[in-house]
């Protein structure tokens, strides 16, 4: 006998208390997949972002606050690397280019960067994805992301962020878009990136070139008029040189450091987080199974006169069994798939928050972890099936047939 | 006055088995040999037949020599590794050897290590293991590592000098 058209009209019969109960296991579903989904999300992209900087040397300090400032471009005050510093970084044999960051201003609200022509072509591989990189002090290349189109002039404003752009103040300087680069996946997206030289130029330093150099661009800087910068990237010959530069430039005057250390650091506390919720999420599965297996029970003693007339009409025992268990499975099953597509959508959600907040473009997912979540949900639930159906199958069918439904 | 010599005694047995411990404690702590000194050598705990990443600081007061080689029983092959990022994982990559400049290299979590694959034993934590390091030109040194938690960032004793 097939079960189905008898699961089908049960629940039909109790359609509303049947689709609360779904949306129970759905949300239960969701809130674990969205969690998991997240956490793999946001991981794969900071690492997407910080994957071009190959090692930062900054002024000994936090190496998390360095890296929101130059690779997160978030606004905020950092310790400046020594003018000496700066000179034996960029004078280092083993450095393929090392190239000075500088802020300070922005253009309506989007970060302003100074720095040179080689870490332009090195974040876009050498082909910018429209235009060319900058030639002279008044040309600018854009983000992906930014407003400003190939040919737009602009000036900058003083400050980045709400409290250090309250004056107002316009720099004389304008500046000529001549380049977009292709999409990093970070807040270099929506940057201004223009020839450091400009930013210490309209922050009345000395502009790493003697005066009478006139306009020069990018390195070798003249020792003479190098000044303090919040960092450099540096782009080492090979591995080996890598670990060498790390460890020469850790020093009582500067640090140096490789991103994914900062990531290892956020990861660990992604993960005790991640780690929290998927306990409290996966308690609060389980006490939706239990709640769902509650309700079915109390359910079923309504039916309960149904199923003994079934059987009285010569419906094997089995078949009873196969149908409550067949239910509940059903309600569960279709719950927890609910469930996935709900998690999904909400860590899509987050993401489009957590971009529009961070300027870091994540890109969730679902794989195999949230699928198995949801699996283990639908396999706890498979098993407490069993006892609303062991319950009907031992039922006695004198006593059941004397109740009034 | 007796109660005094005891007393007198006591302190000094004291004193002595206090300083031969605190000798036992540094010189696990340090390892030297010329001019090259290696100061908080230090490993993960990892389980028997897996492997594990030891760190440590090597302090050169001479001219620049090269760490070449490692050897130790408590595993099948100790390699001198870079720690690299592959996507979201955290793996390494070999470096073949590790420069020592005057002055000091840190084997340290972001950076350089020595990786041993293949270990005999369980290392758990407070555990210690040898390891022979070979110096280009200098020779080799043994040097005793602690074993601390498989998620330690850093020495559980970082932080004091080995004058």
């Amino acid at each position: 006998m097939n079960p189905l058209p008898m699961v089908l009209s049960t629940l039909r019969a109790d359609r509303r208390l049947n689709l609360m109960l779904v949306i129970l296991v759905m949300i239960a579903t969701a809130l674990g997949v969205a969690i998991i989904s997240q956490e793999r999300a946001l991981k794969q992209a900071s690492a997407r972002a910080v994957d071009k900087f190959d090692l930062i040397v900054a002024a000994p300090g936090s190496i998390t606050d360095v890296t929101l400032k130059s690779l997160f471009l978030r606004p905020g005050a950092v310790e400046l690397l020594k003018p000496e510093v700066v000179r034996q970084v960029v004078a280092e044999k083993r450095v393929a280019f090392a190239a000075p960051l500088a802020f300070g201003d922005s253009v309506n609200g989007d970060p302003v960067v100074g720095t040179t022509r080689d870490l332009v072509l090195h974040l876009a591989d050498g082909h910018l994805a429209e235009g060319r990189g900058f030639e002279n002090w008044e040309e600018a290349v854009v983000g992906q992301a930014s407003p400003l189109k190939v040919g737009d002039t602009f000036q900058t404003s003083h400050g980045h962020g709400p409290e250090e752009t309250t004056g107002g103040l316009v720099h004389a300087s304008r500046f000529t878009v001549v380049g977009r680069l292709p999409a990093q996946g970070s807040p270099w997206d929506r940057a201004v990136i223009i020839p450091v030289e400009q930013i210490w130029k309209l922050h009345n330093l000395p502009t790493g070139h003697a005066p009478e150099a006139g306009p020069v661009l990018g390195p070798p800087f003249d020792d003479a008029y190098l000044t303090g910068v919040p960092a450099m990237v540096v782009k080492p010959e090979n591995l080996a040189a890598a670990y060498g530069l790390r460890n020469l430039f850790r020093t009582e005057t500067s640090t140096a450091f490789f991103p994914a250390e900062v990531l290892v650091g956020l990861y660990q506390v992604l993960g005790d987080i991640r780690v929290m919720m998927t306990a409290l999420a996966a308690g609060t599965q389980a006490l939706v199974i239990a709640a769902v297996i509650a309700c079915v029970i109390v359910l079923l003693r309504v039916h309960r006169r149904r199923f003994a007339v079934l059987r009285a009409l010569g419906a094997p025992r089995a078949y009873v069994f196969a149908c409550i268990w067949l239910y509940v499975v059903t309600i569960v099953a279709t719950g927890a798939i609910a469930g996935l597509i709900l998690g999904f959508a909400g860590s899509y959600l987050a993401g489009l928050f957590v971009a529009s907040q961070t300027g870091v473009a994540l890109s969730p997912s679902i794989g195999l972890q949230e699928v198995s979540l949801a699996a283990v949900l639908v396999a706890t639930g498979c098993v407490f099936a069993l006892v609303p159906a062991v319950a009907l199958y031992r039922d006695r069918l004198d006593r059941a047939l004397q109740t009034i439904s | 006055m007796r109660v005094r010599q005891l007393l007198g005694s006591m302190i000094c047995a004291v004193m002595f088995y206090a300083s031969n411990a605190m000798a036992e404690d540094h010189e696990s702590h340090v390892a030297a040999m010329g001019d090259i000194r290696v100061v908080h050598p230090w490993a993960r705990a990892a389980d028997a037949g897996g492997s594990t990443l030891v760190f440590m600081d090597i302090e050169n007061a001479g001219g620049p020599v090269r760490l070449t080689r490692v050897r130790t029983d408590v595993a099948e092959r100790a390699e001198l590794v870079g720690i690299v990022m592959e996507g979201t994982e955290l793996t390494t990559a070999a470096v073949g050897a590790i420069d020592v400049p005057v002055g000091e290299v840190q084997l340290d979590p972001g950076g350089l290590a020595i990786k041993l694959d293949g270990l005999s034993q369980e290392l758990a934590v407070g555990d210690g293991i040898e390891m022979v390091l070979s110096f280009e030109p200098g020779g080799e040194l043994t040097v005793h590592s602690e074993v601390e938690p498989a998620d330690a960032r850093e020495h559980s004793h970082a932080g004091h000098s080995h004058d």
